[in-house]
């Protein structure tokens, strides 16, 4: 059984008069295995963030199934969702998300207070993860005072301190420089090889390079996935780009 | 471009930003309206021909300008809130071409529809409401309502020129706040990146420092005239003192919080501790300024309400019949053998048959009175000069012999040469015995005695510090005392150390106004009779209580009449307050919950987040205005007896009550405006 599985997920966004609707996914089926980091990539409006607000069950399918460790998401109850989402899933976001009324360590520790943890065994968490991100400088810090690489880091520092079974990411790099950019995609590397499940989407191929497989989604449904397998992250990068070409050039599915 | 452009352009600005400037119309209205009632009110004919409508209307004449200078403050600090709000539009119109000239005209617009529309509803509405306060303030005042409806025209045009003003320099004001910011600031101006705040641990100990030396003072006061004094000090330093505890010593408080690991990290408190904190520092002001208004609103209703129950037995008090003289002599000897068998008495009563009713309930009363100040070791001067005597030890003495004490108390007490006993009624006396420094006398006190209750003085007694010496051989003992007519050289009227006076009073069956005829034959007759060659009565006083009824009937009710209005539109200004500053924090905290949801925070979990938060922020000034109410209420008493009001229960009960109906009111819009930010904050999707 894999760790993710995502089964026919169909999204119809309803607008509001009810009169014209948009079909956001179609179908889209992949399931994600543990240890795995995966990147999703396509073009802007086909279906990214919506399919990842679906996994992150921040949003429902209008049908098909996700099960996270076999766990159908539409089988939880509405009140128990973001409890589950807190001790399951972690997230980076594009603009970062940090709360600006929180040090950084107080914003790494919200979903832990959340679940309602002691603040020792907080503290006993963050101390190792801190320093594995290099912000053990920083936490006393207010999101306004440090770079937005930092931010990210802090960001990072959040979602993993749950020990979530997935990692989702939505184009954490969006807002980085291109060295805030290779410092964290060397961190996500070594937090996967760590063990951690990774599922980010990107527009960058670049980042896309650094993963172990790559779907493609076109007119919400997944057109494409590439295997890294025993290639180089140039090799890989090269694999990529002609693929988005393909896509691009609108060519004939696999 | 036509002026039609930006005419349509401001129209569209204000009924795109209706949650903003529905509110503020209407609080401008209100303001108007207010202001026009107020100044009908104080020129109205109807009331100026009745009896006591003219203190009535003196008094709400005050009202006119307080309305008026409130108005513009508060309209003033209202607008430039909507302002800082609208700088986003502003900089979006700038961007897209239009130059802070084209700006102004639509600020310029926008003003002419806020003012055309709040004069138009205001005015229409003060009209309307005017006759029925009229006939309110008439019925208070126990006077016969006419029902002539009648528009004061020149109230508007006053109106419309004070309000014109105010908005006149509104717009002037939000004109230089679009002009010197530049584009980015005035795009982004709603959303920089705000600083969490610095705990100022100075700022905090001070601002506590002044408010417990405020609370002492309103504390420690013991009388009336210093209370006087002091109330305005002890109220700045309050009002001070709450902005500097709210915007500084709150955050101190919150760091303190944090700083208790176990409690910040802690689901229910971490989220509103850390905002409260961050937030504290901007809406402090907010906060201090409800917390000053609730106050307000509290002191004036209590004492106003307090004064108007008050008023029928704050008039018996005073005069204690309804006819009541006073007939002042220059010595003792004489003032007793004239009374002993004196020709008033007899023709007072034979005008009373004449007027068809007799002389009841007697009063007869003689009361010999030394004023001055006193020092600690018990020296009394009779002249005090003002420059180095304070006000704090000024002192009646009364005179009392012992045979009348003896006689009242049923006790047989004896004394010998220049002793006396003592009492007071409120001031301490810890002095081994009393001297005149004028006169020389010089009395040991052999000890206190029970006080005798002497309904008649106890007014002038609460005023200022009482005692009353018991004196054998009564007036061989006061000699000297009585023939210090105009010792103090730098007195210009005759004034004498001791004030011998004998007053009588009776009650009648007559109707007001023939009491008030009556009380004018006794005074003829009183006039001609103190005339006489051989009288010795120096001067008189003559009072019917039907005559003053309606002078303190008319003050009172003015006040209270002027503390309902003005509390009415204090507590709209914190209305208004508190509605802005959900309306802000909920649009700021829109991104915030999202966040937090995103993070792993359960619907309810932000529900209750928000109460906690909503509830200490929201009961803090309340807290904090009845605490300070409560500091207040032995100095607010004190000023309340300089009114001739002695009833402390009764303060204490229109106190509670006012607190409570206040807290009522406040928790209702609690819960309004509360709803409203929690529609904002939930509002959103969350992507
Ligand atoms: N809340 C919504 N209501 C209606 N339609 C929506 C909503 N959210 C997204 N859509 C539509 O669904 C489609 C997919 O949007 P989505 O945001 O998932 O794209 P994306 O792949 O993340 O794009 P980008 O790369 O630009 O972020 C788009 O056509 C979009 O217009
Ligand atoms: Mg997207």
């Amino acid at each position: 059984m894999s760790l993710l599985e995502v089964k026919g997920v169909k999204k119809i966004y309803k607008t509001r008069l009810g009169g014209n609707s948009v079909e956001a996914l179609k179908n889209v089926n992949f399931d994600v295995e543990e240890g795995e980091y995966v990147a999703i990539m396509g073009e802007s409006g086909s279906g990214k963030t919506t399919l990842l607000n679906i996994l992150a069950a921040l949003d429902k399918p209008t049908s098909g199934r996700v099960l996270l460790d076999g766990k159908d998401f539409s089988k939880i109850k509405e009140s128990k969702v973001a409890e589950f989402r807190r001790d399951n899933l972690g997230f980076v976001f594009q603009e970062f998300n940090l709360l600006d009324s929180f040090s950084l360590e107080d914003n790494i520790y919200l979903p832990l207070v959340l679940a309602g943890g002691r603040h020792e065994e907080m503290k006993q968490k963050l101390t190792p993860i801190a320093a594995k991100l290099g912000i053990s400088d920083l936490l006393k810090k207010y999101p306004y005072e440090v770079s937005g690489g930092q931010k990210q880091r802090a960001a990072v520092a959040r979602a993993i301190i749950t020990d979530p079974s997935i990692l989702l990411a939505d184009e954490p790099t969006g807002a980085l420089d291109s060295k805030a950019t290779d410092e964290l995609l060397n961190l996500f590397e070594t937090i996967n090889k760590a063990g951690q499940t990774i599922l980010m989407v990107t527009h960058s191929t670049k980042a896309a390079s650094r993963a172990s497989r790559v779907l493609f989604i076109k007119d919400g449904e997944v057109f494409h996935q590439l295997y890294k397998g025993e290639a180089s992250s140039e090799e890989f990068y090269q694999k990529i780009s002609d693929t988005l070409t393909l896509l691009a050039k609108g060519g004939e599915r696999r | 471009m036509k002026i039609g452009f930006y005419a349509r352009l401001a129209r569209d600005g204000i009924k795109k930003n209706k949650k903003l400037y529905l509110p503020y119309l209407i609080t401008s209205a209100l303001m108007i309206a207010i202001f026009y009632i107020i100044f009908y009110l104080s020129t109205c004919a109807s009331l100026k021909y009745m009896r006591g409508g003219a203190s009535l209307q003196m008094i709400i004449t005050l009202g006119v300008f307080v309305i008026g200078v409130f108005s513009a403050l508060f309209l003033f600090y209202t607008n430039s809130f909507l302002i800082k709000r609208r700088k986003k539009e502003f900089g979006l119109y700038n961007i897209l071409g239009m130059d802070k000239h084209g700006i102004s005209k639509v600020l310029f617009w926008e003003s002419i529809y806020v003012y055309a529309l709040s004069m138009l509803v205001g005015s229409a509405g003060g009209i309307m409401l005017s006759k029925l306060f009229e006939a309110g303030l008439t019925h208070m005042i126990a006077g016969v309502v006419d029902y002539d409806f009648s528009i004061n025209f020149s109230g508007i045009f006053i109106a419309a020129i004070a309000f014109g003003c105010f908005y006149l320099l509104i717009f002037l004001n939000a004109v230089r706040q679009v002009r010197f910011s530049n584009v980015i600031d005035l795009v982004k101006s709603t959303n920089v990146g705000e600083k969490a705040p610095k705990a100022n641990w100075v700022l905090g100990i001070v601002g506590l420092g002044i408010l417990g030396y405020a609370y002492y003072l309103a504390v420690s006061i013991a009388n009336p005239i210093s209370a006087l004094l002091y109330f305005f000090v002890a109220a700045i330093m309050v009002i001070v003192a709450t902005y500097i505890l709210l915007i500084a010593g709150s955050v101190v408080f919150c760091k303190l919080l944090q700083k208790n690991k176990n409690y910040y990290y802690q689901k229910s408190h971490f989220v509103s501790v850390s905002s409260m904190m961050y937030r504290m520092k901007r809406n402090g002001a907010g906060l201090a300024s409800i917390c000053i208004l609730l106050t307000m609103i509290l002191v004036t209703i209590s004492s106003t309400t307090c004064l108007y129950i008050g008023t029928e037995s704050n008039l018996k008090e005073s005069y204690p019949r309804q006819i009541v003289f006073e007939t002042y002599f220059n010595s003792i000897d004489e003032m007793y053998s004239y009374i002993d068998d004196n020709p008033i008495v007899g023709e007072v009563e034979k005008i009373c048959k004449a007027n068809g009713t007799e002389c009841k309930n007697i009063m007869s009363a003689v009361s010999c009175v030394a004023s001055g100040s006193i020092d600690s070791k018990g020296v009394v001067k009779i002249f005090p000069t003002q420059e180095n005597e304070s006000f704090d030890r000024l002192i009646y003495v009364t005179f009392m012999s012992l045979d009348e004490y003896n006689k009242s108390s049923g006790k047989t007490l004896e004394l010998n040469e220049g002793e006396a006993y003592i009492w007071s009624e409120k001031s301490k006396v810890d002095f081994s015995e009393i001297s005149f420094l004028e006169t020389g006398d010089c009395f040991k006190i052999k000890g206190a005695v029970d006080p005798i209750e002497e309904k008649n003085q106890k007014a002038l007694k609460y005023m200022l510090d009482d005692v009353t010496l018991v004196i054998d051989n009564f007036s061989e003992s006061l000699k000297v005392m009585e023939k210090t007519k105009a010792i103090n050289p730098n007195n210009d009227y005759e004034m004498s150390a001791l004030q011998m006076s004998w007053k009588f009073g009776f009650d009648t069956d007559l109707n007001p106004d023939e009491e008030i005829g009556l009380k004018n034959q006794v005074y003829n007759y009183l006039h001609e009779e103190c005339s006489k060659e051989e009288c010795p009565v120096e001067r008189f006083t003559i009072d019917a209580i039907e005559e003053e009824r309606q002078d303190f009937y008319g003050t009172f009710a003015g006040f209270f009449f002027l503390g309902l209005m003005l509390s009415f539109v204090f507590l709209i200004a914190a209305v208004l307050i508190i509605y802005y500053k959900q309306i802000t924090e909920g649009y700021e905290d829109q991104p915030r919950f999202v966040i937090m949801q995103k993070v792993g925070m359960t619907k309810k979990d932000i529900k209750k987040s928000i109460n906690s938060q909503m509830l200490t922020v929201f009961y803090l000034p309340l807290a904090f205005a009845a605490l300070h109410m409560a500091f207040a209420f032995p100095m607010v008493s004190k000023l309340l007896m300089m009114f001739g009001l002695t009833d402390i229960m009764l303060f204490a009960i229109t106190t509670a009550a006012t607190t409570l109906v206040i807290a009522l009111i406040y928790a209702v819009v609690y819960k309004i405006t509360s709803s409203i930010y929690y529609n904002l904050v939930s509002s959103v999707n969350m992507d």
